[in-house]
């Protein structure tokens, strides 16, 4: 089970939550996959705030997809938070 | 206000590039501009935003979801608002399709509710009420005074001329009855009037044309949809040199007069004059 959330435009991020815990798929802890052109430079603080938005919503086990237009890290982490209340909503157990 | 200008509260390069274009106020747009199934996001994005991004010296208001629409959106839309609420950048909330005093009681009440729960103090959000509905604008009078919550009333006259049968980019004088009674009720409480937005983006021109209009019938500023309309409103809803001067005159000829009457160029300055004057010096600052 997986939803998303974002869009493809410039400064936004489009982000997709996949629950791991029902597809059989072994990952007990977050995984995170980020496409980003400024990855060699913001990689890292990419994934502190992705990891940041997570632990904020008790998030513990998880894949997050991210293919990010350069999104701000407020972008970035509500694109987060509003794919994990979707895919809770649609029955996700994250 | 002289300028409100609208964004699309689904969109983190409009919203953080809004307050770069000189307008006085922003109005993230949680409604039309906002797909059914993208408001959910918006509200989170909007909401994230409002806390951590600096807008400048720009008014901040949100204009939410009707609360006359099929989806209790705008209930979602308040607490949103609310939690992204500060003393020091108060954030207004644009109502839509406001038809009576009734819906302003009912903002009213989940306002009290958001505000206790997010420790705001009571009557700390205000209101713009936007009247697009031949109802509304008769109404228009009743909702003005309905709350001290109501910073100001303002016209929508894309679904107005929708519901009248009236051509929306036809001749200006269509609009001038909607137009005065909104800003007539406006100024009968002292709150703002702002009048609707010119759709036709590329049609400067005719934008300057139709914000004028507004200015003459009373309107104090204007929604904008496009950022190339920020400066021809800013323009036309400033004072001119040659009114300040005037201004400037006016008061110094009244200065001393013992019955408050003097004239100036042949025209008589009264108390109204004066006062006019005073406004217009109180304006420009």
């Amino acid at each position: 089970m997986e939803a998303s959330a974002g869009t493809g435009e410039k400064m936004d991020a489009w982000v997709t939550v996949y629950d791991t815990s029902i597809n059989g798929d072994p990952l007990n802890s977050i995984e995170i996959e980020i496409s980003s052109p400024v990855e060699s430079l913001f990689g890292s603080a990419q994934q502190v705030t992705v990891l940041k938005m997570l632990d904020m919503l008790e998030v513990h086990r998880c894949l997050v997809k991210i293919e990010d237009a350069h999104a701000i890290d407020t972008v970035l982490a509500a694109r987060v938070k509003a794919a994990v209340l979707r895919l809770r909503r649609a029955g996700g157990a994250v | 206000m002289r300028s409100w200008l609208y964004c699309p509260a689904d969109s983190p390069k409009k919203i953080i590039n809004a307050g770069i274009y000189g307008a006085d106020g922003i109005v993230f747009d949680l409604e039309d501009s906002v797909a059914s199934e993208a408001k959910d996001q918006a509200r989170i994005l909007l909401g994230e935003l409002l806390k951590t991004y600096d807008f400048g010296d720009a008014h901040l208001a949100v204009r939410i979801n009707s609360m006359n629409a099929d989806e209790e959106h705008w209930r979602e839309d308040l607490s949103v608002c609310a939690e992204a609420y500060s003393r020091e950048k108060p954030l207004m909330i644009r109502l839509p399709k406001v038809e009576s005093p009734d819906d302003i009681r009912l903002i009213c009440e989940e306002l009290c509710t958001v505000e206790k729960c997010c420790g705001i103090v009571s009557g700390s959000i205000r209101l713009q009420c936007i009247l697009e509905t031949p109802l509304g604008v008769e109404n228009a009078f009743l909702i003005a005074r309905a709350s001290k919550r109501i910073q100001a009333i303002s016209f929508g006259a894309e679904d107005y001329c929708t519901i009248m049968g009236i051509k929306r980019y036809g001749e200006a004088f269509v609009l001038d009855y909607p137009r005065s009674r909104i800003s007539a009720a406006a100024a009968a409480f002292g709150i703002e009037a702002y009048d609707t937005v010119w759709g036709a983006y590329k049609d400067i021109e005719g934008l300057r044309a139709d914000a004028q209009r507004g200015r003459d019938l009373g309107f104090c500023g204007k929604s904008v949809i496009h950022p190339d309309q920020v400066q021809v409103v800013n323009e036309v809803y400033s004072w001119e040199e040659k009114d300040v001067l005037w201004a400037e005159k006016v008061i110094s000829a009244a200065a001393g007069k013992a019955n408050g009457v003097a004239g100036l160029d042949g025209i008589m300055v009264d108390k109204p004059v004066l006062e006019r004057a005073r406004r217009i010096i109180r304006e420009s600052d």
